[in-house]
């Protein structure tokens, strides 16, 4: 299945259950995607985060690159982040296809 | 290959969706049922092992609580008499329609709600699980996933 999956609430807990069940069903031969939000930027710029870990990991999952709002915000925080993590990060594409994706979950 | 709608419920008890997931789930369940009957009925050959043993009837719904959604399955949630108690309604519904309710482990024990293996697994004061759910991985929502299902997340 192909799914996209959107990290939005600023919180340890919700922004951690995301992502693991996106790592989890990439390991199970889904095809997911992930979108971080600004809201979870907090999370994603402090290296004890679970958050951080995680996104640092999306290639030993062989998942593409984590989508970031194409903004000055997430500019400006690509900049900040170290470069392990943002080999891990893209801005958002200017063209997504709604096709592409059976399902999109938020968190 | 399947279309078994897979009800992902993530919302926490007191938010809309979580009712919501609720209704949804009471409808589809009353419609596919009544659905399935009318199409064994129309059977001519009817195996009596199929119907001895439910495991082997394909399920009609599949649900599974991730995230806030694992407060459901505290049996120590009080609430006040005129809220609804959406824990005795998806229990109500389970033994209903023999639907299983698992709720994701990590989410569960992060939320104060365990079961007496894991209690006992990490040293925790009591259980609290609600008849009916039950803790497992996440894998197991994976599993679920690998058919051609309807995802709906609420």
């Amino acid at each position: 299945m192909r799914l996209l999956i959107q990290l939005h609430t600023p919180t340890e807990a919700a922004s951690y259950e995301g992502c693991a069940l996106a790592l989890t069903l990439a390991t199970f031969g889904h095809e997911v995607q992930l979108y971080l939000d600004a809201p979870v930027f907090g999370l994603l710029m402090q290296p004890e985060s679970r958050l951080h870990g995680m996104i640092q990991s999306l290639d030993l999952y062989d998942m593409p690159a984590a989508w970031l709002p194409d903004d000055v915000f997430s500019g400006w925080m690509i900049g900040m982040l170290p470069v392990d993590l943002t080999s891990q990060l893209m801005l958002v594409p200017e063209i997504i296809r709604s096709q592409d994706f059976e399902q999109i979950l938020t968190f | 290959m399947t279309n078994t709608p897979l009800l992902l419920i993530t919302a926490d008890p007191s938010h809309p969706l979580a009712h919501l997931a609720l209704r949804y789930a009471r409808a589809y369940l009353k419609s596919a049922s009544a659905d399935h009957n009318v199409d064994s009925n129309a059977d001519d050959i009817v195996n009596k092992e199929d119907i001895d043993n439910p495991n082997t009837k394909p399920a009609l719904l599949n649900v599974f609580f991730y995230g806030d959604s694992a407060h459901l399955a505290n049996r120590l949630r009080w609430q006040s008499a005129d809220q609804m108690n959406l824990t005795k309604e998806w229990q109500i519904l389970a033994e209903q329609y023999q639907l299983p309710l698992p709720v994701c482990v990590s989410t569960a024990l992060g939320r104060g709600v365990s079961d007496a293996d894991n209690s006992t697994r990490h040293q925790l004061d009591g259980d609290n699980l609600a008849t009916g759910f039950t803790l497992v991985g996440l894998s197991e929502l994976a599993l679920m996933m690998q058919d051609d299902c309807r995802l709906i997340q609420f």
